[in-house]
């Protein structure tokens, strides 16, 4: 049952969520070899 | 009134617990050498109570309860992650988000109804601190620096998976980072995947596996797999990796890059696996040492603290030692996240004003990393009575004197003394020990005491005076975590025909005046031992030394393959009886094998023991 509601959410739901996410903005930033010096991402101290 | 904090690690793997006092690291110890699970990730429960009855302190007591990461911020980047992995990732999807739902995006709850269960009192506030700032204070806070630069590489925490700090005398500061899903420790752990071992405690073995290969892979690996940048940072290609959608490291495209399938668990080593070995490593180690050029250009600091589970690749913090990047450096015994436990007390402590008190003495601030349990003798007496041994308790000189003519005559020794080690190594209170002299003795030790693998190497543990005679070291090695080569001047000439050895076969190859303890490529993973560090075993490396002229001994852990290192007194006996060890000096008494009974156990112990 419970696998059965999270089929249909991972589906139905997070799939389309998510390759829109991915589109629009990759979290992951998995582009290989971008146009890049560096991928070290500075931490800002306020 | 002292001000006591209790740090935490737990829910992934390697559990543990460590108690600071103003500043001061009381006690700490893994969860593992406790439940005998290796790399146990529960609630550190066993770890918590010793840790609280080390200090003679109830839980009321404790000030802060420090945790070893931000579970929320963990959560989001899982949900992240299965967000994007859509629509590939429903198999993992589904198998760890009800656990994620119910209790680990609140692990810092669970944690407090866990030490609510241990009846020891009214659970104190509880804090969490991020993974990489617990492993950066882990790394900087016990070092004798008053100021370094950090450097702190792993798997993955929440975000971060390779972070860069500066740390002033109670002070770290973030410079940068690299985040999920790029990460080194999980490159080499995709590696070690491939190549049939276990993720998160196999890495070592293929750090052991590297010298008998050629990195004939590296550039493939540079090419095809991670972009490096000449500041050391990077980026993976995840085209070839399967840990975002799935529950294993590597997938069909990762197989045809390299021109088949996985190694199968146990199956067979061949050359291939040799060469992604070294071929990994070499590039771990362009990484790190572009790192290590890059925090020293932001700090302008001459010394180097280093953790996370990278830092315990002895042979790149070695490449690192001989390159003086940095004048010296400093790697956390406890790298992993076992120390994470330990970063977030010291952490929470710093915060809440305590001192560094061991600066200025020249010395650390981890006790040689002995912090875990102690047993009297007593204890041990009616342990040993218990059992129905047969044992002798000679004075403490003569103890010394019986190890050392059992070393020298070939034997294999059991040495059970004083407080357990925290982190992975055994450094000579939890160790087994061999004459490095022999050359049958590596083949003995992994065959008939650890039944291990015949490829993996031992290490020495060497007297501090002594170890520039025999290792190219350029620094001490206190805590087993650099590698170095043998001295040339302890370098034996080998037959014309053993230079076309490869593979295994070079195992066979007479390398130096140390061979059990002599790597392939001539190296070796160094224990320099000081009086002030550790006053017995110094002891007994003297009067081995005394006797036989060689300071150094190999030094492996007190365990079977598969099993922690041993804790308790029946631990080492139960270790001592199934194995071919020959003698047990535990505390102050002394057992041969030979004069023991028979020793009985319902079932095989060996199929208990899960492979590793």
């Amino acid at each position: 049952m419970r696998r059965g509601v999270l089929f249909l959410f991972y589906f139905l739901v997070l799939t389309p969520f998510g390759l829109l996410y991915r589109i629009l903005h990759d979290p992951l930033r998995r582009e290989f070899r971008p146009d890049a010096q560096s991928y070290l991402i500075r931490v800002r101290h306020h | 009134m002292p001000h006591l904090v209790l740090g935490i690690s737990s829910y992934y793997h390697d559990s543990a617990a460590a108690l600071v006092e103003d500043g001061k690291v009381i006690a700490a110890a893994q969860e593992e050498r406790f439940s005998r699970r290796r790399h146990d990730p529960s609630f550190p429960a066993q770890a918590v109570k010793y840790c609280l009855q080390e200090s003679g302190a109830k839980l009321d007591d404790v000030s802060t309860v420090a945790y070893y990461e931000d579970p929320r911020l963990k959560f989001r980047r899982v949900l992240a992650t299965f967000a994007t992995a859509v629509p590939y990732g429903f198999a993992a999807f589904s198998e760890a988000l009800p656990a994620w739902l119910s209790w680990k995006r609140r692990a810092d709850d669970t944690v407090r109804q866990e030490l609510a269960g241990l009846g020891l009192g009214p659970v104190p506030a509880l804090s969490c601190h991020r993974h990489h700032e617990s492993h950066a204070a882990s790394a900087f806070f016990p070092s004798p620096y008053e100021s370094a630069a950090v450097l702190c590489v792993d798997g993955v925490g929440e975000w971060a998976t390779t972070t860069l700090w500066h740390g002033r005398d109670r002070q770290l500061r973030q410079l940068a980072e690299i985040r999920f899903p790029h990460s080194l420790g999980l490159l080499y752990s995709a590696f070690t995947y491939f190549c049939g071992f276990k993720v998160d405690s196999g890495e070592y073995k293929l750090m052991g596996l590297a010298p008998y290969g050629k990195p004939r892979f590296a550039d493939v690996i540079r090419k095809e797999l991670i972009d490096i940048k000449p500041d050391g940072s990077f980026r993976l290609n995840m085209r070839y990796f399967a840990y975002l959608h799935g529950q294993v490291m590597t997938g069909r495209r990762f197989e045809e890059l390299f021109r088949g399938p996985r190694r199968s668990p146990e199956g067979p080593l061949t050359e291939r696996e040799f060469d992604l070995a070294a071929s990994i490593q070499q590039v771990t180690e362009e990484v790190v040492g572009r790192l290590a050029r890059t925090v020293r250009r932001l700090t302008g600091e001459r010394r180097l603290c280093l953790a996370g589970g990278v830092a315990l690749n002895c042979v790149a913090n070695g490449k690192l030692a001989e390159q003086k990047v940095f004048d010296e450096i400093w790697v956390q015994p406890a790298a992993g996240d076992a120390g994470g436990a330990l970063g977030a007390a010291l952490s929470a402590a710093m915060e809440r004003g305590a001192s560094r008190a061991h600066l200025g003495t020249g010395r650390d601030g981890m006790a040689g990393a002995l912090l875990g349990p102690e047993y009297d003798d007593e204890e041990i007496r009616g342990h040993l009575d218990a059992k129905e041994l047969r044992y002798s308790r000679p004075e403490p000189d003569a103890l010394v004197r019986e190890v050392v003519t059992a070393l020298e005559g070939g034997r294999v020794v059991g040495w059970f003394q004083g407080r357990m080690e925290f982190g992975p190594r055994a450094l000579g209170n939890r160790s087994i020990l061999g004459d490095p002299r022999d050359p049958d003795m590596q083949t003995t030790m992994n065959l008939k005491i650890k039944f291990r693998e015949s490829f993996r190497p031992f290490a020495p543990s060497v007297l501090a005076s002594d170890a520039r005679d025999y290792f190219r070291l350029t620094q001490d090695s206190p805590y087993m975590l650099l590698v170095a080569d043998i001295e040339h001047s302890k370098r034996v000439d080998s037959s014309p025909s053993a230079a076309h050895a490869t593979g295994l076969d070079l195992l066979r190859v007479p390398r130096s005046v140390l061979p059990a303890v002599t790597h392939v490529d001539m190296s070796a993973r160094v224990q320099t031992v000081a009086e002030e560090d550790n006053p017995t075993y110094h002891r007994l490396l003297s009067a081995f030394k005394e006797r036989t002229g060689c300071p150094v001994l190999v030094n492996t852990s007190f365990n079977v393959r598969g099993e922690p290192i041993v804790n308790t007194p029946a631990d080492a006996v139960t270790c001592f009886m199934r194995t071919d060890i020959d003698m047990l000096a535990i505390g102050g008494f002394l057992l041969r094998k030979e004069e023991q009974p028979a020793w009985h156990e319902n079932g095989d112990w060996r199929t208990e023991i899960p492979l590793d």
